[in-house]
């Protein structure tokens, strides 16, 4: 019953938290994203476990994380509204070539930042070769190249 | 509301003719520009809470901290404690009382009820259980002495207490503990 309230509380702390810090927060993981991912965990492990070690325990946790979790994404399915507040929307950061300086910045996202995932997932070398750069929910940055013939609409 | 369009060129000129205005695209994109706004502003205001929060934590609001650390006093006696507590956290009871004669204190029991006793120094000669008081004796020369209590808080929520020396008044306090 406890263990149960724990991990709800820790659950919906958590998602309120990273929510709140924006999906750009640990998107594209450097190394100390991924040291600082592994404290928060430990952090967080104290709190919905205090000092139970019974696999009792670790099993009601478990079960509990998975059953919200799987709640989630059905009432996300369920209510579109649920899953934009949840997940976000995605946003077009660069169009034809052209970066939107207004969204960029609200979304913490730089230049630089479109032209490595231009690099590293579709070989670009410049921001005019971009037709599309969009900022995913995921906090992804996904390239959509122009094409090399004139008609660089379609995809 | 998916902004799916077909491909067609009509599309692709409208499209770049109103760049700065993202309307429709050539792609199957669900953007909700209205929904986006009120993410940033909840976000920035999600900021400003996050930090609040942070500093109220540093000051002790959450426990430990000069918010926190406090003491209530009456003649001969004296009881340092924290005014915010939390689960399972032990922290410092302190009570100061001036010795004379048997060197007696007096917790109320529901008080310490609450509480998991982790550690008394110095340790007491004698524990007695009265009617809603644990008279704790301890070896005092004459003067003021403290007593010291790590105390365990085993519930949360508001938890007041009472302590009193064998023939005085009691002083009472309370205590929040956190989840």
């Amino acid at each position: 019953m406890d263990a149960v309230l724990r991990a709800i509380a820790a659950y919906l702390f958590l998602l309120v938290v990273f929510r709140i810090a924006g999906e750009r927060t640990l998107a594209g993981i450097t190394t100390f994203d991924f040291v600082l991912l592994l404290i928060i965990a430990e952090a967080t492990q104290q709190g919905i476990a205090s000092n139970d070690y019974s696999m009792t325990t670790a099993g009601i946790l478990v079960v509990t994380l998975v059953g919200i979790n799987i709640l989630l994404s059905w009432l996300k399915q369920k209510f579109p509204t649920m899953d934009k507040v949840v997940e976000g929307v995605p946003m077009v950061i660069v169009e034809d070539g052209k970066p939107i300086e207004q969204a960029m910045t609200r979304a913490r996202v730089d230049e630089s930042d479109i032209l490595a995932a231009a690099r590293e997932r579709q070989g670009l070398q410049r921001m005019d070769q971009v037709m599309y750069a969009v900022l995913e929910r995921t906090g992804e940055i996904s390239i959509i190249p122009k094409r090399r013939s004139g008609s660089d609409m379609q995809h | 509301m998916a902004r799916s369009l077909p491909v067609q060129p009509a599309v692709a000129r409208r499209q770049t003719a109103q760049r700065d205005r993202p309307v429709a695209r050539n792609l199957q994109i669900e953007e909700d520009p209205g929904f986006q706004t009120r993410e940033w502003q909840v976000q920035r205001a999600g900021w400003a809470i996050l930090g609040l929060l942070a500093a109220l934590a540093a000051l002790g609001v959450f426990g430990t901290g000069v918010f926190s650390r406090t003491s209530v006093q009456a003649d001969g006696l004296k009881v340092e404690y924290e005014r915010f507590g939390r689960l399972r956290r032990p922290d410092a009871f302190r009570i100061s009382f001036n010795a004379q004669g048997p060197g007696q204190v007096l917790i109320s029991r529901e008080y310490l009820d609450h509480f998991t006793i982790e550690d008394i120094s110095p340790r007491p000669d004698r524990v007695e259980a009265t009617a809603g008081w644990l008279a704790y004796s301890f070896p005092v020369r004459d003067g003021m002495a403290t007593v010291t209590f790590h105390l365990q808080p085993e519930a949360f929520g508001r938890i007041s207490g009472a302590v009193r020396l064998a023939d005085g008044e009691s002083i009472t306090f309370e205590q929040f503990i956190y989840p």
